[in-house]
């Protein structure tokens, strides 16, 4: 039984006289794995800030479980259910890895300025559960002996699971990551990929943006492929694989696999 | 680890401090209490700019014209409609943060540099207007004969908050209020808001914190603080006039948090003290006061950006392994 | 009237446009606002005082000579300040330049006073009249001596290598580093240039009207404002921009209130960031 999460219909976004999403039609179903790829500058990322808020679209509509979340703002777009990390990486780099993955919980955690400087139970009892939450959710990514180190001293590849980690703490019903395995050495890389296993298994749909296509092709129920753009392919992962016009997007280009990029 | 021993200390160390506070006016002489009264109306003011500047992140160069506009109102409340000073000093923050609405909702939308320069020509406009309404402002001359504080006290009558010793006290409470509501704030779910919008926006919008509003409340406590600290200010000095509104209340501020340390409670608070006590043992150099001043904040900002407070940090951990280390 | 008006307001335009490009650039490339800008503007007027009329050397030659030191100390104030903070937040980076700022005046005003003091031009004082307008001589002059910077300018980045190695570095940094520019002497003559031209505007503005410590208050935002009608980081937008504001303050302080002059400029550019905020030409 199949339901449709996210929708986006002639999805359009223009720079001057650049395209850089054409006419996009897509969606996702709950609790699918759905990887977006496609060649550098195919539009990957616009087309993220676009369904999420951060950028307005030129043309087409954005729908969430059937509702126009169109011309909303980035964080009603994350009130809604979904949450996005991004391709560069972005923490909050002076604080704890702790207190960056409790201020991700804010969505489920909104407390008033009065109760707040007021000091009522509600505000003590919210900031201890958010707390509670947040070290859970570092067990779970596997990160929690860094609870209290600065962001910004985190190696590479653990700042990218605590990205993970800030978006999981507001309980997103879609999660969208951004190349989250972009400079990862193969361990690293199957550690995200289990994570996200994990988090699928949970229920929350993810959708990817990928450039290592052995991760696209191991995890994905689905691909979709843009190109200069425009939306030329989607299917299973091995409908993809054969199809001419993904091989043809691609002739040329290296194979970005990030397995050898060290 | 806490043991008791830290505990006792810390306790004990406070109830020192807090007596010690309480004490002054026993222990120090007019002039120097004077001094102390300024510094406190300082530390709120630089506690308040804190709050954008070292939590949220964004610059306002206005605070003097809040300064000015809770300063003025208190003034003429007082002043032409005989109203006692607490409804006044409540008119105060309650004004500064309105207008604090105003123009926050309409200029937190823009990118830190516009906000800032909005913020400049607000400040600037208020001041033009003060020197120019003469009706309501009294131009240049400003207003005078600003009454002092009266408190009724059961069974003594009215106590008049007229001396410096008074005066002290009054000061010593609303700053400590100020210092206790903006440290509850910032230990609470929504401080936590503010330093995620100063860290990182982007995140902070993409994980679901409303990046405006927020920017807006933290816009208009600080504000809303440096109006009241414009209405002590004003039944102190008993007279005010369109300096107060001047570049240099909002520099001053700004130099105090930077020295001091950004982004903390202490920091704001130890520049403050520094910067209004320092000035009075170098009398030699008041004529370069303001130049030392801006020589100051250029050299913090390059050399020790996290400020005094930082220095004092490495000092306080340094000793703390010490003695852990025996 | 309407005439007279449109021609003062060209002149004073003519001088917003010369401090809104220097901001501007320096916006541009180095995303740093230049808080001190009004201060490198008082700076070389005071400079052009005390060549011109202490030292009694030649008018010309006192601004010439002001305007390089001006230059070279922009250079020194990058180097230690700015380049230290490159990595800093643009919080800091604004603060310091306010520090800057606020020193400089201050110091001005601690050792020599806040009075205003006149500078003399050769040939003050005459008039010529074209119809119902009248233009001192040194309006004049000094309008002509602005336009032969735009086009110093032009033959500067359009022409010679370095003007076109910083147009590069202006548009792509990264391109232009991996291209063999070295950036940090970039970002040292972008903000050098950008002093510069506040630094003829405050000689030549000095001279016309006063020198004195706060002339160079009214000049930061009075360039921001300029600088975002044009659109940041746009030079011919900061020209386009310059004029309109000179123009539109000259008749509102004709027909509506000298006073309130200044509270035009302040007015538009609220309009203006609230409607459209990228400005006329913006990036």
């Amino acid at each position: 039984m199949k339901k449709i999460l996210l929708e986006t219909k002639r999805l359009t976004k223009y720079f001057g006289g650049l395209g850089a999403v054409k006419q996009v039609d897509f969606y996702t179903n709950a609790g699918e794995i759905v990887s977006l790829i496609g060649p550098n500058g195919a539009g990957k990322t616009t087309f993220f800030n676009l369904i999420t808020g951060f950028l307005r679209p030129t043309e087409g509509r954005i729908l969430y479980e059937g509702k126009d979340i169109t011309r909303l703002k980035p964080h009603q777009v994350a009130d809604v259910g979904m949450v996005r990390t991004f391709q560069k990486t972005k923490v909050f780099p002076q604080v704890s890895v702790l207190e960056g993955v409790m201020m991700g919980c804010h969505r489920k955690a909104h407390l008033s300025v009065w109760s707040a400087v007021a000091n009522t139970n509600y505000a003590r009892d919210l900031q201890n559960k958010v707390t509670q939450k947040a070290m859970q959710i570092l067990q779970h990514i596997g990160i929690e002996q860094r609870a209290h180190t600065l962001a910004k001293n985190l190696p590479y590849g653990e700042q990218r699971l605590l990205e993970i980690a800030v978006a999981m703490g507001s309980d997103p019903e879609l999660l969208l990551l951004d190349e989250p395995t972009a400079g990862m050495n193969p361990e690293e890389t199957k550690r995200t990929m289990d994570l996200i296993y994990k988090i699928r298994d949970e229920g929350i749909t993810v959708l990817l943006v990928e450039h290592d296509m052995n991760v696209v092709m191991g995890i994905s129920d689905r691909i979709v492929v843009l190109d200069s753009g425009s939306k030329i392919a989607e299917g299973l992962p091995n409908e993809i694989q054969e199809n001419e016009e993904v091989i043809k997007a691609y002739l040329g280009e290296e194979y970005i696999s990030h397995v050898e990029d060290r | 680890m806490k043991t008791i021993n830290t505990n006792y200390t810390k306790m004990i160390g406070y109830s020192l401090f807090t007596l010690g506070l309480i004490a002054l006016p026993w222990v120090i002489d007019i002039y120097q209490l004077h001094i102390m009264i300024i510094a406190y109306i300082f530390v709120i003011l630089s506690l308040s700019l804190n709050l954008m500047v070292g939590y949220v992140g964004q610059l306002p160069l206005c605070q003097a014209a809040f300064f000015g506009i809770g300063a003025y109102t208190s003034a003429l409340l007082s002043v032409k409609l005989a109203i006692s000073f607490w409804p006044c000093i409540a008119a105060s923050f309650l004004v500064s943060a309105f207008v604090g609405f105003l123009i926050g909702f309409v200029t937190l939308r823009l990118a830190g540099h516009f906000f800032v320069l909005i913020t400049v020509s607000f400040a600037e406009i208020v001041h033009i207007l003060a020197k120019n309404l003469e009706e309501i402002t009294g131009g240049p001359t400003g207003i005078k004969g600003i009454p002092a504080p009266t408190l009724p006290v059961p069974f003594l009558g009215q106590l008049t908050l007229d001396t410096e010793q008074g005066y002290y006290y009054l000061v010593l409470i609303f700053t400590a209020l100020t210092v206790y509501l903006i440290w509850r704030l910032m230990r609470s779910l929504v401080g936590k808001n503010f330093v995620a919008i100063r860290e990182n926006s982007d995140l902070a919008e993409a994980v679901g914190i409303n990046t405006f509003r927020y920017k807006l409340i933290a816009f208009i406590i600080s504000m809303g603080f440096s109006g009241l600290a414009g209405s002590l200010y004003a039944h102190y000095a008993t007279l005010i006039c369109p300096t107060i509104l001047s570049f240099n209340y909002t520099m001053t501020p700004l130099v105090m948090v930077a020295i001091g340390g950004q982004g903390t409670i202490l920091g704001p608070i130890i520049g403050a003290l520094i910067f209004t006590a320092l000035p009075e043992y170098f009398r030699l150099l008041a004529q370069y006061r303001l130049v030392i001043l801006g020589m100051v904040l250029m050299v913090t900002i390059v050399v020790l950006p996290r400020g005094i407070k930082s220095i004092l940090d490495k000092v306080y951990e340094k000793i703390r392994k010490k003695w852990s280390g025996r | 009237m309407l005439a007279q008006q449109i021609v003062n307001g060209l002149t004073i335009g003519s001088f917003y446009a010369l401090m809104a490009i220097g901001l501007t650039i320096i916006f541009g490339l180095m995303d740093v606002i230049n808080f001190a800008h009004g201060e490198f503007y008082m700076l070389s007027g005071f400079l052009t005082l005390l060549f011109a009329s202490v030292f009694k050397i030649n008018w010309f030659l006192s601004v010439l000579m002001a305007v390089a030191v001006v230059f070279f100390f922009g250079q020194m104030c990058e180097k230690l300040i700015l380049k230290p903070l490159r990595d800093a937040s643009l919080l800091n980076k604004a603060l310091s330049m306010i520090g800057l700022s606020f020193f400089l005046k201050n110091l001005i005003i601690a050792s020599v006073g806040a009075r205003s003091h006149d500078v003399v031009f050769p040939q003050e004082g005459v008039r010529l009249r074209f119809g119902s307008v009248l233009v001192t001589y040194e309006q004049v002059w000094f309008m002509g001596m602005a336009f032969l910077v735009f086009v110093l300018l032009y033959v500067l980045l359009y022409w010679t290598r370095r003007g076109k190695a910083m147009r590069a570095t202006f548009q792509n940094k990264e391109a232009a580093a991996l291209m063999g520019v070295d950036i940090h002497k970039m970002y040292s003559w972008t903000f050098g240039l950008g002093c510069l031209l506040a630094a003829v505007a405050g000689s030549l503005l000095g001279t016309l009207y006063m020198v004195y410590p706060a002339m160079g208050d009214i000049v930061i935002i009075k360039s921001f404002i300029v600088a975002i009608m044009g659109g940041m980081g746009s030079i011919p937008g900061a020209i386009c921009g310059g004029f309109t504001l000179g123009v539109v303050e000259s008749l509102a302080a004709g027909y509506i209130s000298s006073e309130y002059k200044d509270v035009v400029g302040f007015l538009i550019v609220i309009v203006l960031l609230l409607v459209r905020p990228k400005g006329m030409f913006g990036k």
